[in-house]
């Protein structure tokens, strides 16, 4: 992806502008003149500040894509959007179903789906995905004792 | 002390200390060469086994797993471009650039071998300057910490390409990130949005993860272009490399290990600042600046040297006053206090043997760095001959167990996730990650002394050049941002000779 500099110039001011206004109504309950707000709103400032920089940038370069974004490679590629959905559902499901399923079998679902999709061969995927979910088992849960939850497989594994 | 260094060497050579030495050096190398698992989390999955060891070898432990999991963190920094450690972070794009350069095996072992130097440079700091280096350390107030921040964070604009503008943004973004969570000084809960799990702010290694990791697997399971089309070096080859970038930067190697001695003797600075103040000073007074970015050798010489010099030099705030120089030796004053060796003065009168076995030790881990660096070196070739299709998925769940495991929590996740999504729209934009990172690792730091100064002054901005260290530091600093810029002046304005 490729976003120019104006656009992200006035994304990176209107950002600074919001940091600056929601940190004034943090309560200076000190009473100096250092609270809550006086370093997110010099941020703010730096940001606005940089921000008109990138824009008048953007202003003076005077190009096709100043204001506008694109896709370069390999985000303009098909399997991209697979891609990025692969990767959203399986960090959503570690965090939304790890504790009913389990990491183990949200692990070797992940690794036998990117895998068939990326590989094919079902045998050889579902072999391998078996083999790194009972490896990282051990490295992490037996080994390196991360208390990973096991859903269902709890009373299997201990 | 000659007496002493030969008891310590007895201790040392004793079959169980020695095991416990290499032992401890493959379990940190392991957890080191895992993205998202941290030096700090080695040592600390040690400290029940350390109950169980002679006082020497519970430290040999600490020691060897720390010194080899920094040294680990460079390996799926420079064969994935997913940093082991955060300061791997600093010199991971050049490292990542040799490796598609075909010359992965030459940037392990050089890895390897100037992380050896610069804890051996370190381990000898440790041994002749302890009580001086620790004195200075201790002259260090909130002003010094202030000022030696802002350095770590404009040499993070600096090292991150020409464009300042973009530098700066990055790092205000990474300063942002640092300021989520309860303020130092109210308590007050800031950009929580009603989160529990925000209040101690933006947990640092799932943010890592996300920033470098996540953009890096989706890169890779859209691409149909994949590393191992690449021939890579022999080992060999890239041993004769290591040689002649030795004998060309060894000056790089001398300073990043002087540099990470000095900052690691700071209490809270640690490995971190040092590579990156020390990649930075590498670029400054580099005499090839065209090749930097490129996949050049040279700041990764310093900022390795400079890595383990300040794991070792770490150490001696902790002998000699039990401050604490980084999170791991933190955990290892609490160790040495649980194995009767109570650190301060006195244990160079008290343990004067335990102490020089101690020192031993350094330098047995930081030897052993070379076997390993070969070991890993022989490993990265099969790596890279691994498919992308089938390491991508296997990075994602390390990646997401890596943050889960940060904290034992699901939040982890999300954090990460976040933070990748906003990395993926930096890469978009152009803004370099290297500043962020280090915005997010040094904010809370500098806004603390900030603060800490301020108030303790009623806000008078000439106290902060009262003291000469904080005078220097700050005129340091200041030099910094006005040199590039006035040269940029001059350049525009001066007359034009036909």
């Amino acid at each position: 992806m490729r976003i120019g500099d104006g656009l992200m110039g006035i994304l990176v001011t209107a950002l600074g502008i919001a940091i600056f206004w929601y940190a004034s109504g943090f309560p200076n309950t000190s009473g100096s003149y250092y609270g809550p707000a006086f370093v997110p709103q010099i941020i703010g400032i730096g940001l606005v500040i940089c921000g008109v920089i990138l824009t008048l940038r953007g202003l003076c370069a005077r190009e096709a894509g100043s204001f506008g974004f694109s896709l370069d490679y390999p985000f303009d590629q098909p399997r991209a959007a697979p891609a990025i959905g692969l990767v959203l559902a399986a960090i959503l499901a570690f965090v939304f179903l790890g504790e009913a399923l389990g990491f183990q079998i949200i692990t070797f679902a992940t690794l036998l789906i990117a895998f068939i999709w990326t590989r094919g061969g079902l045998v050889f995927c579902a072999s391998l995905a078996l083999g790194l979910t009972v490896a990282f088992d051990l490295i992490f849960r037996v080994m390196l004792k991360v208390p990973v939850p096991s859903g269902p497989l709890i009373e299997l594994i201990y | 002390m000659g007496a002493d260094l030969l008891a310590g060497l007895a201790i040392v050579a004793e079959p169980s200390v020695l095991l416990t030495i290499i032992a401890s050096a493959m379990f940190g190398f392991v957890v080191g060469a895992l993205p998202g698992l941290t030096a700090t989390m080695a040592v600390a999955l040690l400290v029940p086994v350390t109950f169980l060891l002679h006082p020497v070898a519970a430290i040999a432990s600490i020691v060897s797993a720390s010194a080899m999991s920094i040294f680990a963190g460079d390996i799926p920094g420079a064969l994935l471009r997913m940093p082991g450690t955060p300061a791997s972070a600093a010199y991971m794009e050049e490292a990542y650039a040799l490796t598609r350069k075909g010359e992965a095996g030459f940037v392990i072992a050089t890895s390897a071998t100037t992380a050896a130097i610069g804890g051996i440079f370190g381990t000898a700091a440790l041994i002749l300057a302890s009580p001086a280096l620790a004195d200075m350390a201790l002259q260090f107030s909130s002003f010094e910490f202030f000022w030696l921040g802002c350095l770590g964070l404009s040499c993070a604009v600096f090292v991150s390409g020409d464009d300042v503008p973009k530098g700066l943004i990055a790092l205000l973004i990474g300063l942002l990130i640092s300021t989520v969570g309860m303020d130092y000084g109210t308590a007050y809960p800031r950009f929580t949005f009603g989160s529990n799990e925000l209040m101690d702010g933006v947990s640092f290694i799932p943010a890592l993860i996300g920033m470098f990791a996540l953009p890096e697997i989706v890169r890779s399971l859209s691409s149909t272009k994949t590393i191992d089309d690449v021939p890579q070096l022999g080992s060999k080859e890239s041993w004769s490399k290591v040689r002649v970038a030795l004998r060309k930067y060894w000056t790089g190697a001398l300073r990043g290990s002087s540099l990470g001695t000095v900052i690691g003797a700071l209490p809270g600075a640690g490995a971190d600042i040092a590579s990156w103040i020390s990649f930075a000073v590498a670029k400054r007074f580099s005499k090839e600046p065209k090749k930097w970015g490129t996949g050049h050798i040279e700041g990764i010489v310093s900022a390795g040297a400079s890595n383990n010099a300040a794991l070792a030099s770490a150490w001696i705030p902790a002998l000699v006053f039990a401050i604490p120089g980084d999170t791991i030796t933190a955990i290892a004053i609490g160790v040495l206090y649980m194995q009767g060796m109570n650190p301060g003065p006195t244990i160079f009168i008290n343990n004067a043997d335990m102490v020089y076995a101690v020192f031993i030790v350094f330098l047995i881990a930081n030897l052993l760095l070379v076997p390993f660096g070969w070991a890993a070196m022989r490993v990265a070739g099969t790596i890279l001959r691994i498919p992308q299709g089938l390491i991508a998925p296997t990075l994602l769940v390390m990646a997401s167990i890596g943050a889960f495991a940060i904290n034992n929590d699901m939040f982890g996740l999300l954090v990460m996730l976040a933070l990748g999504v906003l990395a993926f729209l930096m890469n978009g934009a152009g803004l370099p990650l290297a500043p962020t990172v280090l915005g997010i690792v040094l904010g809370q730091i500098v806004e603390k002394n900030l603060i800490q100064s301020l108030i303790s002054t009623q806000g008078d901005v000439f106290a902060f050049f009262e003291r000469p260290l904080s005078a220097f530091l700050g005129v340091l600093t200041i030099l910094v941002w006005t040199v590039p810029l006035v040269r940029f002046a001059y350049g525009r304005f001066r007359p034009k000779v036909r």
